[in-house]
């Protein structure tokens, strides 16, 4: 009886755990679909999501305002791909306003900067409510928010392409041919190791110049010493294996062992690695954007978007610090689990 | 008398299988029960659950193992609490496991480890458990044990480490101990000298044992009741000579019947699926044995043609950078012989003899420092790397472990027909397929299964599969390096015969390496036995057996297991 409850204990354990990276997996493919659609998304269409409202800064979520909105032409711009992709910039002015007042004979708006009174306003008056309210200089944080996954989720895709390509390569060498050559790489991979990650991504982005392209860059070459690492250490054991010894009895190149027969081998492990890499390297660029050597303003970022507004954590509205790092947080968090549980997967065979 | 540990009608399964069916057993006071069968047919499982050391995924379903202890009370083993499941562990039961390299702790010195199992069931001090240790080393005559007990588990051999094992496992005076293929990872001359103290030590200490094997023949020298194994199901039980001399189920007939026989000598080995299937009777006639002048007309001709390998002064050094100074290790030593097409040559050994990397400096997979090798006129150790490799096709090899020879992510039909293509040897693809189908059939295995992976085969398959890749290139030289060591015994005859099968179908040429005299000599036409590098001894193994040269050679003969009962 005893072991019988056991193995149902045992077997709902399994039932979590896979649940854990099923939750993963679609968080994850949620974020791709954010980070592509960002801007038909996002409330705010603006490049960037940088429509400014001074006057409206560090509202509360759920903020509601009215606004004039003059030259409305919005019609002439449907259907145009790269405004789907990249957002589209505001032709129109808005102006924000704090009351408005529909006299029959003389309708007057006041705004809300200087409380000026405009008679007979030429435009539409719009309503638009803030989900998550406004930030320091009166952006909308929920479409920074949306925007910024595309950030975080192309650094950890260009990270992980980078150094996935360069540490298997590097490694599968050091670990196959051993010698004075595995010395060479493992010194190179020891040199990049012990240099701390932060400073390496300065360095590089130092080096190469302030952008976004460069940040990808910097954080991808900083990363493939674990992927080295571990391909290394398969090699190391899989070289010795005899389907290698028979590779080479039956008259294979060294080439042809090394990437058809051994290499596949390491993948179950390299992928493990490259979902962790994933999650480090959106860290890693929240910890940039945070030290101002990121992304630049204005392209929004969540690392960014903590350093901003650090200080209002304590000033009663922690939120604009808060929902961006639970953004990082999630995201970290479910590469991990989808990482595990591909790691289970693939274990069984 | 009553019995020490009584089971009955013990079920254990794994999910929803069931691996051990409805076994009932018991085991008397000094009485050692052999347990045989093949791999997977639940001997182990069935010796774990005495000691409710299942892991998670396998539970005792039914039935009642009782153990009568010190005080001669009667303990329901699978109603105890893990607590006093713990107490008994070690104290009362105790077992050995079969991989001596990987039990013991290597970052722990032998001797801790003895002590911490002492001074885990009895409140002693350490120093009283080093000396009760020491005591315990001489008795299971280690060499040095003042050294030994404070050596690290890597400078000792695998013999030694067993040794250690057994050691820890009666250091609390255990009423059963249970051992699982303990010598089965090791040499045959080491092997004999385990059983011969497992032996004394049970005499000795009065406990009962239980001596699981897969080879019935290590029974023969230890047991004095056999319970045999198929399928999860005891099969036959008795006396261990009665069982011998008058097995009644097939399948013990099979099992006796598959270990190549020392005395005679036959054209086929009998395997299990002959005597389930009733048609044995085919196998015990005469003509089924090679006579002593069918063998002598057949090497009258072996031997008059010109060698197809010739080996001369060929040798393998090994520099070793340990600590300061580098030290040589001669690996093979001045080593010249001849191979004749059309035969096997046999070479046996005990482990680090040099057999192996011998094997492989005949290929070039291991550089030789020293010697020739010519193969079919044309000298091997002088050839670039491109002509190698195109020489490659007519010399092949099958390892001993069919786990590691495979590429565990390629189907088994790409596996076969890639050295086809490599070597460019059919104009298209479908040939290639042809040809892999072909080799699928002649190694006995379904065409349906080219398009599985390698785990889903077992040990014999996987070996089958490595020989059909072996062939595909059409080699007409093969080296079998242990090719049978990690099978079980049944397999192993099933093996032996493809290889022989295909050896008449291809024309091949073989040298068989192996450690076990029997099956060398059921091979082999000439056999040549190597000790520490150098050829011992060479020649007819019938001759050999019958008049051994070199005391080495008389020592391995001595220990083949269960001899007394092959010569019956």
């Amino acid at each position: 009886m005893n072991k019988e409850r056991k193995n149902i204990g045992s077997k709902v354990r399994i039932k979590v755990r896979d649940w854990a990276s099923i939750w993963g997996v679609s968080w994850i493919l949620l974020c791709a679909f954010v980070s592509l659609f960002a801007y038909v998304i996002a409330p705010d269409h603006s490049p960037n999501a940088d429509q400014q409202f001074p006057e409206l800064s560090l509202q509360s979520p759920g903020f509601n305002a009215q606004f004039l909105v003059t030259h409305d032409s919005v019609s002439s711009s449907v259907g145009n791909l790269s405004q789907w992709l990249f957002g589209k910039p505001v032709k129109q002015n808005w102006i924000a306003l704090s009351e408005v007042q529909m006299n029959q004979s003389q309708p007057y708006v006041i705004t809300a900067a200087y409380h000026d009174t405009i008679f007979q306003p030429q435009g539409i008056i719009r309503n638009r409510t803030f989900w998550l309210g406004t930030d320091a200089l009166g952006r909308d944080v929920l479409s920074r928010v949306i925007i910024g996954t595309r950030i975080s989720f192309t650094i950890g895709l260009v990270a992980v392409i980078i150094s996935v390509i360069t540490g298997v390569f590097i490694g599968a060498i050091a670990g196959y041919f051993r010698s004075f050559i595995d010395a060479m790489l493992s010194w190179l991979m020891n040199v990049f190791w012990s240099i701390p990650t932060l400073l390496l991504v300065l360095i590089f982005a130092i080096a190469m110049g302030k952008g976004t392209a460069v940040v990808f860059v910097a954080v991808g070459l900083t990363m493939w010493v674990d992927v080295a690492r571990i391909v290394r250490g398969q090699m190391l054991s899989l070289r010795e294996k005899e389907f290698a010894e028979a590779g080479r009895a039956l008259g294979f190149t060294h080439l042809r062992i090394l990437f058809v027969h051994l290499l596949p081998n390491t993948f179950p492990s390299v992928l493990v690695i490259a979902a962790s890499n994933f999650a480090s390297a959106i860290l890693v660029e929240s910890g940039l954007s945070f030290l101002g050597f990121g992304v630049q303003p204005p392209v929004p970022a969540w690392g960014s978007m903590i350093e901003s507004h650090k200080n209002y954590l304590i000033t009663g509205m922690p939120w604009l610090t808060l929902l961006p790092g639970i953004c990082i947080m999630l995201m970290v968090l479910a590469f991990t689990f989808a990482g595990n549980g591909l790691k289970n997967r693939l274990k069984g065979k | 008398m009553l019995p020490i540990i009584d089971v009955k009608e013990l079920v254990v399964s794994f999910g929803e299988t069931d691996v051990v069916k409805s076994v009932s057993f018991d085991i008397m006071p000094g009485e050692t029960l052999g347990i045989v069968g093949e791999s997977g047919s639940g001997k182990s499982v069935t010796s774990l659950s005495l000691m409710r050391l299942l892991d998670n995924s396998g539970s005792i379903r039914s039935g009642i193992i009782s153990y009568r202890n010190k005080k001669n009370e009667q303990l329901i083993i699978n109603r105890l609490s893990e607590n006093q499941m713990r107490a008994l562990r070690g104290a009362d039961m105790a077992m050995i496991f079969q991989e001596p390299m990987t039990s013991l702790n290597p970052v722990l010195r032998c001797g801790q480890q003895v002590m911490e199992a002492i001074r885990v069931h009895n409140k002693i001090s350490r120093k009283e458990a080093r000396e009760r240790t020491l005591a315990l080393f001489e008795k299971v005559r280690l060499p040095r044990a003042r050294q030994i007990i404070d050596a690290w588990p890597h400078q000792l051999s695998g013999g030694q480490k067993q040794r250690v094992m057994i050691a820890m496992a009666i250091s609390c005076n255990p009423r059963l101990l249970i051992a699982d293929e303990p010598t089965t990872a090791l040499d045959v001359t080491v092997q004999k000298e385990i059983l011969e103290l497992l032996l004394g030590l049970q005499e000795e200490y009065g406990m009962s044992m239980i001596f699981i094997t897969h080879d019935l023949g290590v029974t023969t020298d230890i047991a004095h009741r056999v319970l045999v194994m198929h399928q999860g199901e005891v099969v036959e039980s008795g006396k261990t000579n009665d069982l011998f001399s008058h097995p009644s189920h097939p399948y013990t007939k099979g099992l006796i019947a598959c270990r190549p026989p020392v005395n005679n000598r036959l054209r086929r080995l009998p395997v299990v699926s002959d005597f389930l299937s009733g048609n044995c009777n085919i196998l015990e006639q005469e003509e089924n044995t090679i006579s002593k002048h069918q063998r002598e007309e057949h090497h009258k001709q072996l031997y008059a043609g010109d060698p197809l390998m010739r080996v001369e002064g060929l040798s393998k050094i090994y520099e070793q950078s340990g600590g300061w100074r580098k030290h040589k290790i001669t690996a093979v030593d001045q080593v010249s012989f001849e191979v004749y097409a059309g035969e096997t040559l046999g070479l046996v050994g005990e482990s680090g003899c040099g057999k192996t990397t011998l094997g492989r400096c005949l290929l070039r997979l291991i550089e030789p420092s020293q010697g020739r090798i010519w193969f079919d006129g044309q000298e091997i150790t002088a050839m670039n790397p491109s002509t190698l490799r195109t020489i490659r096709k007519s010399m092949q090899i099958v390892f001993q472990d069919p786990y590691s020879s495979l590429n565990p992510r390629m189907s088994i039909g790409d596996a076969i027909s890639e050295p086809m293509r490599v070597h460019g040897l059919y104009r298209n693809r479908s040939a290639c397929k042809k040809r892999m189908e072909d080799l699928l059939t002649q190694v006995g295995l379904p065409i349906s299964s080219a398009g599985r992976l390698p785990h889903e085969f077992s040990g014999g398959q996987r070996q089958r599969i490595v020989i059909a890749r072996a062939l595909a290139v059409n080699p007409r030289f093969l080296i079998c390096d242990e090719s049978v060591s990690a099978l079980d015994v049944s397999v192993q005859a099933q093996i032996l015969n493809l290889l022989n099968d295909l050896k008449k179908e291809n024309g091949l040429t073989y040298i068989f390496i192996s450690h076990d005299l029997s099956v060398v000599k059921y091979m082999s036409d000439r056999m040549l036995v190597m000790n520490r590098g150098r050829i011992e001894e060479s020649g007819d193994p019938d001759q050999i057996f019958a008049f051994p040269t070199s005391p080495y050679t008389s020592k391995l003969i001595d220990a083949i297991p269960g001899k007394a009962n092959s010569y019956k």
